[in-house]
């Protein structure tokens, strides 16, 4: 197999699932399915943060538990999405190098 | 169902909601929105540009694998693989096509926003749908209502970032130490917070998340790999909207009573 095919047929194949909802008149959506769109992405972004705070090792949990909980408080003190996530990144990289990890 | 409905109807408001901006602000504001999510990206796009040429595939294929396929969790599953012996194809892209099948789900999401525009215009936007640009335009369309030329700039910037990460880490994939190493790609997982947080309104909302959240942490830990993403969303998402619809429906009854 070529490798070139592959990454060809690997565009395919990603195309497709990103295109999958062209497919789908936006006047044909049910009606139970478009009530409960706006909860598809908290469930995308919850299941994605999950694995990066608390999923990984033990020891690098510290560092991400309180770098989410300082962007968390940031968020909720300055409303400023650049300022929390600079202040959690800060803290997580400070934790990480503190812990030796 | 009303909670449902109230949602539905803010969403149907900012449809048709052409944000009013010169181009240049939309571009500032693009990157500004992004910047996040592109320090967190950015070291992962490294990575996986000098782990894919450590693996032995040339430095010319790993970039046009960032160009064409353009997925950064597909494509260093495959590199894995494929650097590790495994040249059946169709395992190979069964792997794609399982890890790849939330953007379905996120390109449902973005439908209601995206319904006035043509369908080849659909059709190009499709390319360059991925985790962190979703992420960044369901919350401008979700707050501020539907903009293209947004979407546009936020698509474009977040895919020549990751084509170029790709490309200077094999260009440094000799010399460069692990970028990951110092947690830098942890932003990423800061820039999610920051776009989780303020969707937690509803009690439909918050099951969703704790659902969406554990099954991902319970499906990861029986080894179900990147499917658990699309898994414990689609399961997280079922859970959510029972929650809403049962709440609905325990409300409506209380009405019933109290008008007997």
């Amino acid at each position: 197999m070529s490798l070139w095919t592959l990454i060809a047929l690997m565009a395919v194949v990603t195309y497709a699932s990103r295109a999958l909802y062209l497919f789908v008149p936006a006047d044909r959506i049910p009606r139970w399915l478009a009530d409960h769109l706006d909860l598809v992405p908290v469930a995308v972004l919850s299941a994605m943060i999950a694995p990066g705070v608390v999923g990984e090792g033990a020891a690098t949990r510290v560092p991400a538990i309180t770098g989410s909980a300082t962007t968390l408080v940031l968020l909720g003190a300055t409303r400023s999405p650049g300022w929390s996530v600079g202040g959690g990144v800060l803290v997580h990289v400070i934790a990480t190098a503190a812990l030796g990890l | 169902m009303t909670e449902a409905r109230a949602t539905s109807a803010v969403e149907d408001r900012a449809i048709p909601g052409a944000v009013p901006a010169n181009p240049r602000g939309v571009l500032v504001q693009a990157v500004r929105d992004t910047a996040p999510f592109l320090a967190g990206m950015t070291p992962f796009a490294l990575a996986f540009g000098a782990v894919a040429v450590a693996r032995g595939l040339p430095g010319t294929a790993v970039v046009g694998m960032s160009a064409a396929v353009y997925a950064g969790l597909a494509q260093l599953t495959v590199v894995n693989l494929y650097g590790s012996g495994t040249d059946q194809l169709v395992l190979l892209l069964a792997f794609v096509a399982l890890i790849n099948l939330r953007f379905s789900l996120m390109g449902l999401s973005l439908l209601p926003h995206t319904r006035s525009q043509p369908v080849w215009v659909r059709a190009g936007l499709a390319f360059g749908l991925s985790d962190e640009p979703y992420a960044v335009v369901i919350h401008r369309f979700s707050t501020r209502g539907y903009d293209l030329a947004y979407q546009c700039c936020v698509f474009l910037i977040v895919y020549l970032a990751w084509v170029a990460g790709t490309a200077l880490g094999v260009a440094l994939a000799g010399v460069m130490r692990d970028p990951l190493a110092w947690g830098i790609d942890f932003a990423a997982v800061a820039a999610f917070i920051v776009l989780l947080a303020p969707r937690l309104r509803s009690s439909a909302a918050v099951v969703t998340a704790t659902a969406s959240a554990g099954l991902a942490l319970l499906a990861r830990r029986l080894g179900l790999g990147e499917g658990s993403l699309l898994a414990a969303s689609l399961a997280g998402l079922a859970l959510g909207a029972g929650w809403r619809v049962w709440k609905a429906g325990r409300a409506s009854n209380r009405r019933d009573e109290v008008q007997l």
